[in-house]
């Protein structure tokens, strides 16, 4: 530690205008304190989360191993193609992607329960509620931080799909089995699937996480059990399975199973007769062809029930952690 | 925003308690302070880190109230936490982020504009001797390096109330005495709590201490103060091993020398413990231990 004596500090231009303690002007001084800027303080726990988050390399790793399994996706899934695989569109890009955001959504949902429950597990929780960050800021930031970063994953996955698929293609080994997809119709549905994923999963994950962090590992399993097993259950009994399309879930593959079955059936009943190699072009015709998401538009609104979750953990928030 | 400083810089504490479950860890605590460095000084579980953590505004009381110039730290945290500095006892540092990049992101939260910030973090940096390894990841730092820099996020936004919670716990001994010089060296014009175990830095820095026991302020006092009351009750005694053992045992004893003469003992009370003793100059140790053991009264006494 510097010796007060020997170093020096630059106390007339130090900005906080407060003179300096001692003759020789070397000592920390005092000033007039600073308050904090409340309209900054949203953006600025953002940008530092996301500047935390790109400073780990486990991020990065993160990143590599969602990039590298989505490029996988389409050659694995080429490889089982064949009579018994017609009837389902796993095959296609838009199968692909939605059967990969599954996955992910896993990785959502630990990203939300961490972005707060994290500072308590690794103490910086009481330096940083000791600062002026208004309570508001603070959980909302961390939330979009999280958001973002979930975004910013799926990107990545939709550009491993568009790779794989771009490169199994070009291998030229089996030229027919593939059809790259419409790229601009991939990401417009990837638009409409991901954001509902993102902010579902993790307003629910991150409620839990924040409002009871010691929980927050039970949080994940919970929400992650909730959203493969428990939503399906609840929407095969309780809801219109023909509307039932929440994107990302294991839900939506059924429905785009039987979108694309109509759509192969349709495609079918206007040839006479038909090979198996057209048949297998066909089906994949027909899987890289945009599908119609006008009808599951309106699951937007799901995203609403994440907002709703975080402006409550907002409210209900506490500095005050007695466990501290 | 400014909160421009001024003569009546106070923290005021009234009858504050904090109960948790059945237990209470603070009771009836008055305390009053100006600018200068207040030690806290008391044994584990006295409460020193439940006031300091309500004063930070970081727990809410059971009873009573705190306020920083006349903020309440309760209803008006944020406010305070504008003009606080804090350093806890047991924190932890982002290990994916350099000493600059936590400082820098410290500051942002603190809400110093980022120019500002920038050169408080080079100072500070420099203050706590960290600048070889300023762009270091924290991941890699030791216990001491850490505390280094908890130090410098506390002093960021130059506190009118500074709270450091057992500052120099994995501090060599050269580094102990350079923050304890530090901290001397800012006390005008500011209020610095300093929680210790450590008694010589207690000494060192500290202008007023408060001994906490069970949850209680049992003394409100000066050092000289607190080493004048202790005259005449510090003893030294050079004995053989059996008259040592039984000594012990009558008395409290705040140091043992083992030599070829015997056993040198130095014993606290109110009465001569052996017809060898001799009255010994008393340090603040003795002090603190007589007032804890409340052996001469003096813990009964609470100063203004």
């Amino acid at each position: 530690m510097g010796t007060t004596g020997t170093k020096s500090l630059n106390i007339a231009n130090n900005g906080f205008g407060r003179r300096s303690d001692s003759a020789d002007g070397r000592v920390l001084q005092h000033s007039t304190v600073m308050a904090g800027d409340a309209r900054h303080a949203l953006a600025s726990v953002v940008g530092w989360e996301l500047n935390r988050a790109t400073s780990d390399w486990r991020s990065w790793l993160l990143v590599g191993a969602v990039f590298a399994g989505a490029c996988l996706q389409a050659p694995l899934n080429s490889g089982h193609f064949d009579r018994d695989h017609l009837n389902f569109p796993i095959h296609s890009a838009f199968g692909l992607a939605v059967g990969y955001m599954q996955m992910l959504s896993i990785v959502f949902v630990a990203i939300g329960s961490s972005m707060v429950a994290r500072d308590l597990s690794r103490r910086t929780h009481e330096v940083l509620m000791a600062t002026p960050i208004p309570t508001w800021a603070y959980v909302w930031g961390r939330w979009l931080a999280g958001v973002l970063m979930c975004l910013g994953l799926s990107i990545v996955a939709l550009l491993g799909i568009i790779a794989g698929g771009w490169v199994l293609q070009m291998a030229g080994a089996r030229p027919a089995a593939y059809e790259m997809p419409d790229a601009v119709g991939l990401a417009i549905a990837f638009a409409l699937i991901v954001p509902v994923d993102v902010f579902l999963l993790t307003g629910f994950s991150f409620t839990l996480g924040t409002l009871l962090p010691r929980w927050a590992n039970l949080a994940i399993v919970a929400v992650v059990a909730l959203w493969l097993v428990g939503m399906p259950v609840y929407a095969a009994n309780y809801t219109d399975r023909a509307n039932t399309w929440l994107p990302g879930h294991p839900f939506m593959l059924n429905a785009m199973g039987r979108y694309y079955l109509d759509a192969l059936q349709d495609a079918q009943s206007s040839h006479a007769s038909i090979t198996f190699e057209q048949q297998v072009k066909l089906a994949y015709e027909v899987g890289t062809r945009m599908p119609d998401l006008s009808l599951w538009l309106w699951q937007l609104s799901y995203m609403g029930v994440g907002v709703v979750m975080v402006a409550l953990t907002a409210r209900y928030f506490s500095r005050f952690r007695y466990e501290l | 925003m400014e909160l421009s400083m001024d003569s009546s810089m106070e923290l005021k504490v009234e009858g504050l308690g904090k109960r948790y479950g059945e237990r209470w860890a603070l009771r009836d605590v008055t305390l009053q302070c100006g600018p200068g460095l207040v030690g806290l000084v008391g044994p584990n579980g006295a409460g020193k880190t439940t006031l300091m953590r309500i004063v930070a505004t970081l727990l809410d009381q059971t009873e009573g109230h705190a306020a920083w110039n006349g903020l309440d730290t309760q209803k008006q945290g944020e406010a305070v936490r504008r003009t606080l500095g804090y350093l806890p006892q047991d924190f932890g540092l982002y290990p994916e982020l350099t000493t600059r990049q936590f400082l820098c992101y410290i500051a942002a939260m603190k809400g110093i504009p980022t120019e500002l910030a920038k050169r408080r973090v080079d100072e500070l940096i420099e203050v706590v001797n960290l600048e070889p390894d300023a762009d270091r990841k924290l991941g890699g730092y030791s216990g001491g390096m850490k505390q280094r820099v908890g130090i410098a996020q506390a002093l960021l936004n130059d506190p009118e109330l500074l709270i450091v919670d057992e500052p120099t716990a994995g501090l060599d001994p050269e580094e102990r005495v350079r923050f304890r010089t530090l901290l001397s060296s800012l006390t005008s014009d500011r209020l610095i709590i300093l929680s210790t175990h450590i008694i010589a830095d207690a000494e060192a820095a500290a202008t007023r201490l408060v001994l906490l026991r069970e949850g209680r302020v049992i003394c409100d006092t000066t050092s000289e103060e607190l080493l004048r009351e202790a005259e005449g009750q510090v003893w030294l005694a050079t004995v053989d091993a059996e008259t040592a053992r039984r000594l012990q045992d009558g008395y409290r004893v705040s140091g043992l020398v083992s030599s070829a003469r015997g056993v040198t003992l130095r014993l606290l009370g109110s009465t001569r413990p052996h017809e060898d003793a001799v009255v010994a100059e008393p340090t603040l140790e003795d002090a603190y231990l007589l007032s804890m053991g409340g052996a001469s009264g003096i813990g009964s006494r609470t100063a203004s």
